[in-house]
């Protein structure tokens, strides 16, 4: 029985038991509405983009954009009132950037009209990397590059944060061959390290096919 | 507030009715039936442009009982009805909602021969729309101020049933907190319905 208790103890006592999600139970009653447009890079409106509303992990409503790139949509609330929202793409485009806005809010939110603004989704490019150890030593190889995720994030309606997603990976293969999809105009940078010398590769990537070819 | 007043009219004609009477027994046999309990499959479709206008529709049901007094009408009754739902821009991200009402029903009969009789029937009560989340056992309710209209066409079969005929309009008054922008969704949701229902009056 102790043991049961301990564990009950610990589990209660962790980090992450702060960060528990409030179960979802729809308010009787009420709803809000959720409005934004989604554009290409030169502002045209992008049709049938799916878009999903959540809080938390609840699915709140799921949209289409019009031929003017527009959507708006419904929400049922959860019984609290709304402190986190979030909108991203549904169906993805693998063209273009998937996009993901988060709104917190420090007190729930209630009957209100969420007017996302304009997002404009870039073009995707696709970059192929090929790293050719020659020399047979033992390299590791670090890949950094922007995901083609991109992240809004407000707080009480202020934009806070503003980027597309950074991914740095790491791998230790003698021969490397791999292709990542992310935003054009955006910088790519592999990074050798070879007897723990690190070596910088930078890129920009400006075209929608851009290829890599390193050789140690 | 705005159920005042047609509750106050129902109320002043019942008690204007009971008071026309006063030189006679308050009721007598000849002038009463008793319909016991009425029930039959109920279709409400919905029309104009609500938060539900876009959902699909299924058959339903109702029952009521009734007194007939005169040419008078006064009953009570039950419907529901279920609406599947795919247009989350105007409901939010929910599956099935079953719609159900209570109501007060005040009418008046014209006889047409000795065993039909059309009618006209005016009810009103309280409808909910309890709302399942689509993928989710979880539901949550929406009230409304229930309104209907009805025309009905009832005909005798046999000395104790009836089979009854109707159509009409129905107008829900609903009760839901919205931004300005959805008011035009969520302020009433209306209905053109119609049913067949079978009567067992009380000898």
């Amino acid at each position: 029985m102790k043991i049961f208790q301990l564990i009950a103890a610990l589990v209660l006592m962790s980090p992450n038991s702060c960060e528990v999600e409030e179960p979802f139970d729809a308010a009787d009653g009420r709803r809000s509405f959720v409005s934004g447009r989604i554009v290409d890079q030169q502002g045209n409106g992008i049709e049938d983009t799916g878009v999903q509303i959540r809080s938390y992990d609840d699915l709140l409503s799921i949209t289409l954009t019009d031929s003017n790139g527009n959507f708006e949509t419904a929400i049922i609330e959860p019984i609290n009132g709304i402190r986190k929202l979030t909108a991203s793409t549904y169906q993805a485009d693998l063209t273009l950037t998937n996009f993901d806005i988060e709104y917190n809010f420090e007190d729930p939110e209630s009957v209100k009209l969420f007017d996302i603004g304009t997002i404009a989704l870039k073009q995707r490019a696709v970059v192929k990397v090929t790293i050719e150890n020659s020399a047979a030593v033992s390299i590791i190889n670090r890949v950094s590059y922007s995901s083609a995720t991109c992240h809004y994030h407000y707080v009480n309606d202020i934009l806070v944060h503003d980027e597309c997603y950074r991914v740095v990976e790491e791998t230790q293969y003698s021969n490397f061959n791999r292709t990542y999809q992310v935003p054009i105009d955006t910088s790519f940078t592999v990074t050798i390290i070879q007897n723990g010398v690190e070596t910088d590769y930078d890129y920009f990537i400006n075209t929608e096919n851009y290829e890599i070819s390193i050789t140690i | 507030m705005r159920y005042l007043l047609p509750y106050s009219l129902v109320l002043f004609g019942v008690l204007t009715a009971y008071g026309q009477n006063d030189k006679r027994p308050l009721i007598s046999k000849a002038d009463l039936k008793v319909n016991l309990i009425e029930v039959g499959p109920y279709l409400a479709i919905p029309v104009g442009d609500s938060f539900i206008s876009e959902s699909d529709y299924e058959l339903g049901f109702e029952l009521g009982s009734s007194i007939i007094w005169k040419n008078l009408l006064f009953g009570v009754g039950y419907n529901q009805f279920n609406l599947k739902n795919h247009d989350f821009t105007r409901t939010g991200y929910q599956g099935q909602t079953r719609n159900s009402a209570f109501y007060l029903k005040l009418g008046y009969q014209y006889p047409l021969s000795t065993k039909a009789a059309l009618g006209l029937d005016y009810s009103l009560g309280q409808a909910t729309y309890k709302s399942e989340l689509f993928d989710s056992p979880e539901d949550f309710n929406d009230n409304a101020f229930y309104n209907n209209l009805t025309l009905r066409y009832s005909y005798d079969i046999g000395k104790l049933i009836a089979l009854n005929a109707y159509a009409g309009y129905r107008i829900d008054f609903l009760n839901i907190d919205v931004p300005s922008e959805l008011s035009n969704l969520y302020d009433n949701a209306s209905y053109f319905n119609a049913g067949l229902s079978l009567s067992l009056f009380v000898d």
